[in-house]
């Protein structure tokens, strides 16, 4: 059956898939608002959207390991604080700042290799808790290189010089670009083959192989970039708070994270912004009193689980599902 | 050096006694806790709370134990039962929530200053040459060897047997009459009060603070992971293990290096044992 | 005229533990729909495992087209030709049917994920050929409406269609189903079965099919092998087969005297 006599009978949609009109006007405004934002905003609160900015990009990360992949990486705390040291010190030693960032993406990519070294025949909980393992053991080697890293007493980050423009601006602006560029690599990969393939191996492991599919491979993958989106967040994260200390980095991260990627919408891209909004809202809020943080934190994920597993993106599904329009209906036999 | 073993051993009890609740609950329940010890604190708290109210010291201790017991059971009934069709994953999650959670609470009602869990025998000790030995030392050793001998008895009990009969095939137990939801009550239960005779013990040899059960958490874990998350001897005798290698690290190598053992340790056993645990899972999934 | 590839199993034994799962069984299948019946817990399933590579044989050897597929990597196996269903449908609910189907395309690709990256023409041509071949291997089914629909919304039958169509695509050389008509009612087996000769007619596809239902692998299978406690019992056109003995024994239990 050759494909020459029968592609009149392909409609355009397989061809020619287009995305909807009403889509792309949603995001390009949004773009826009976002462009426009610090004419309206003044610099503290800049600097709290930079920061919403950034956690998305990690959640991201995690979301293509875990949410896609089906991978559970728990080490995305002790990527983001040697994305942040790495790249912080690189710069005080001369390197300029895009190329520190850039090389300390590639070698967290290295680590992220290393990390997802055992998952090739790991997986679920074993998986998990070697690579939260994995996540505390580089903070703790952060924390005892202290001739290099200032170890438990802190670090100051030196400061990105600017020319002049407003750091909180011109900082925001490159989260900006780097989320809207991960968010636009990310969504192009979910829509193609490595982002079937991935996702193949989150939700039908076991049927891979018969596809021609080798998990291992791709399993590799997920990790490594995870592990290299998050040290890249992790410099941005850097020149944010402008101090670093391994504390910063511990498991109170990962489990914020985890709040991120859980409320949000495991496997949502939006859901990664959303959980991080949702997160520094709540960090803000509640700012003096650590305590109420949690207790949020804690019970948020506890219901996110039992009660919402789709987290807040699939709010959206929820909603339409019961108010939209019915399933198209199936033909014939049922 | 001895010094150093008999403290490793103290250390590694706690890490035993609350890997071995890990274990009970994963083999009665399939939930990873990573709450374990935190729920060990509320009843260390009411405890102290009882001893300073007057109460005599063993007397309090069991009160508290009880309270674990029943703080276990509760969270079992509402938070763990609903949702026992989840995967590991998620219930890992939902017990990360809680230890946010309880800590939180325990924050809360008692505030965050760090107490003495004093009773007559946490303070002071008997000397052996050169050694020095806290009675709390000795104690905790030897708690945790007899709790790990009553749990092997209790396992050929009935109850013990149901439990085992749980966790290898629940479908079937429920066929054959076993109540799935009192096992897993019963296996929260105990899990929560061995949580709490750990947590109080490691109180009495520190202090008893807010963040008294974080650093807990994750050796136990590891040596529930040397366990294979089955074997109750392979987690208490992985905790004590654990407890011991660390130490003997801090006194070699360094302080620092101390706490990176367990996550080296836990590293390095899964890359060794990863063939066999593979196995143990894989062909009946088609 | 595509040629016939065939699938030949010898001495084949599988054991789990100290449980004999298969015990030297011989098994040859080309040209056609071949049967593989027996009751539950023959060998049946693991017979495919064996052969797909997710368990290792004890002894015996399996070879497609003469080429050994013993000790080789599950996914290696799939590349070399070996297509296959599950007992119950492996779909991605997220996706779509037409995602789904392209799954089983992702050989078709010569370029890299790289270039998919960077959207590069000819990673953009192999692309929309997927989703070409993924829509007409729906087609045969009758499933073309429903290409668009979460995977998680479609009933039982259509599921299990779908993943044949994936399995389809990946251009096997021997085509493995695993209760394909297991749950389905009679309309949709018809249509399932209707759609399945056509494809295997038109590519002279080598195809297995594990089945319980005696009447339907009557019907459409030129040949059967009946397995039972991981032996061969059985073996030859269905009709004659039916009437053996040692099968109605097998699946009835003794006949009083």
């Amino acid at each position: 059956m050759s494909l020459s006599t029968t592609t009149s009978l392909i409609p355009d949609w397989v061809s020619n898939p287009k995305r909807p009109v009403k889509s792309s006007i949603t995001r390009y405004s949004l773009l826009a608002g976002m462009v426009v934002l610090p004419w309206f905003l003044g610099g503290y609160y800049i600097y709290i959207v930079s920061l919403v900015l950034v956690y998305t990009l990690g959640t991201l990360g995690m979301n293509v390991m875990i949410g896609w992949t089906g991978q559970i990486g728990l080490a995305v705390a002790g990527f983001f604080g040697l994305g942040a040291y790495a790249t912080s010190i690189l710069h005080e030693r001369g390197l300029p700042w895009i190329l520190a960032v850039v090389g300390v993406g590639l070698f967290a990519a290295v680590i992220g290799f290393i990390d997802g070294f055992p998952a090739v025949r790991l997986f679920g909980f074993f998986l998990a808790i070697a690579s939260l393992a994995f996540g505390d053991l580089i903070i703790r080697v952060i924390l005892e290189a202290d001739g290099i890293t200032g170890g438990g007493g802190g670090y100051s980050v030196q400061l990105l010089d600017f020319w002049g423009f407003d750091r909180e601006i011109a900082l925001y602006y490159i989260c900006l670009l780097a989320i809207v560029a991960f968010i636009v690599l990310v969504g192009r990969v979910l829509e193609g083959r490595l982002g079937r393939t991935m996702r193949a191996i989150g939700s039908i492991e076991i049927a891979a192989p018969s596809l021609g599919i080798a998990p291992p491979k791709y399993k590799l993958i997920a990790f490594m970039f995870s592990g290299s989106i998050a040290a890249l967040a992790g410099s941005i994260f850097a020149q944010l708070l402008t101090y670093l200390s391994p504390d910063m980095f511990k498991t109170g991260l990962l489990i914020t994270m985890l709040v991120m990627l859980i409320v949000g919408g495991v496997g949502s891209i939006w859901g990664s912004f959303a959980g991080a909004l949702f997160v520094v809202f709540v960090q803000e809020w509640l700012q003096a009193f650590a305590v109420y943080q949690r207790i949020v934190f804690g019970v948020s994920l506890m219901l996110c689980i039992g009660l919402l597993p789709g987290g807040i993106a699939s709010i959206g599904d929820k909603v339409r599902a019961k108010f939209g329009k019915r399933q198209q209906s199936v033909t014939g036999a049922e | 050096m001895i010094q150093q073993i008999l403290s490793g051993l103290e250390a590694g009890s706690w890490y035993a006694l609350l890997a071995v609740a890990i274990v009970i609950v994963m083999k009665a329940t399939d939930v990873p806790n990573f709450a374990q010890a935190q729920i060990g604190m509320p009843g260390s708290y009411a405890a102290i709370n009882l001893m300073n109210e007057g109460l005599n010291p063993i007397l309090a201790m069991i009160c508290g134990i009880a309270l674990g017991y029943v703080i276990g059971a509760v969270i079992e009934r509402v938070a763990i039962r609903p949702l026992s069709s989840l995967g590991h994953f998620p219930m890992l999650v939902m017990t990360i929530g809680l230890t946010y959670v309880l800590v939180s609470l325990v924050t809360i009602t008692f505030g965050s200053d760090a107490r003495s869990f004093s009773t007559p025998w946490s303070e002071g000790g008997f000397t052996v040459g050169d050694l020095y030995v806290p009675y709390i030392q000795i104690i905790t050793i030897i708690t945790g060897v007899v709790l790990a001998l009553i749990l092997t008895y209790f396992f050929r009990t009935t109850w013990g047997v149901r439990m085992r009969a749980i966790s290898e095939n629940p479908g079937v137990s429920r066929l054959l009459g076993i109540n799935s939801g009192l096992v897993s009550s019963l296996a929260w239960g105990i899990g929560a009060a061995i949580s709490t005779l750990a947590m109080m013990l490691q109180t009495q040899a520190t202090l008893l603070a807010d963040s008294s059960a974080d650093p807990l958490i994750l050796k136990a874990f590891v040596a529930a992971v040397i366990g294979s998350f089955t074997s109750l001897s392979g987690a208490f005798i992985g905790g004590l293990a654990i407890g011991v290698i660390e130490n003997l690290t801090g006194m070699w190598i360094g302080t620092g290096w101390k706490e990176a053992v367990s996550l080296i340790i836990v590293v390095l056993y899964l890359f060794v044992r990863m063939p066999s645990l593979v196995k143990s899972i894989k062909p009946r999934e088609v | 005229m595509t040629t016939t590839h065939t699938l030949v199993l010898k001495d084949l034994s599988v054991a789990f533990g100290g449980n004999k799962v298969l015990e030297g069984v011989n098994l040859r299948f080309e040209s056609g729909l071949h049967g593989l019946v027996g009751p539950n817990g023959a060998g049946k399933t693991t017979c495919y495992n064996a052969i797909s590579g997710y368990v290792v044989p004890q002894s015996g050897t399996i070879e497609l087209d003469g080429v050994s597929l013993l000790g080789k990597p599950a996914h290696e196996i799939g590349v070399q030709g070996i297509g296959r269903t599950f007992q119950t449908p492996k779909l991605i609910p997220t996706m779509t049917v037409l995602e789904n189907v392209m799954l089983g395309a992702n050989r078709t690709y010569s370029t890299g994920h790289i270039a998919e990256f960077f959207g590069s023409k000819k990673a953009r041509a192999e692309e929309r050929n997927a989703r070409e071949l993924a829509y007409l291997a729906l087609q045969p089914f009758g499933l073309s409406e429903v290409a668009r629909e979460k995977a998680s919304s479609v009933p039982l039958a259509v599921q299990k269609m779908v993943e044949i169509a994936r399995a389809v695509v990946t251009n096997p050389l021997v085509l493995l189903l695993d209760e394909p008509a297991a749950g389905l009612g009679a309309a949709d087996v018809d249509r399932m079965v209707d759609a399945l000769l056509d494809i295997i007619n038109s590519r002279n596809l080598t195809t297995v099919i594990i089945e319980h239902d005696l009447h339907l692998v009557s019907k459409i299978c030129s040949k059967v092998s009946v397995l039972h406690y991981g032996r061969i019992i059985a073996e030859g056109e269905p009709s004659n087969v039916v009437k053996d003995d040692v099968v109605i024994e097998a699946y009835l239990g003794k006949r009083k005297g």
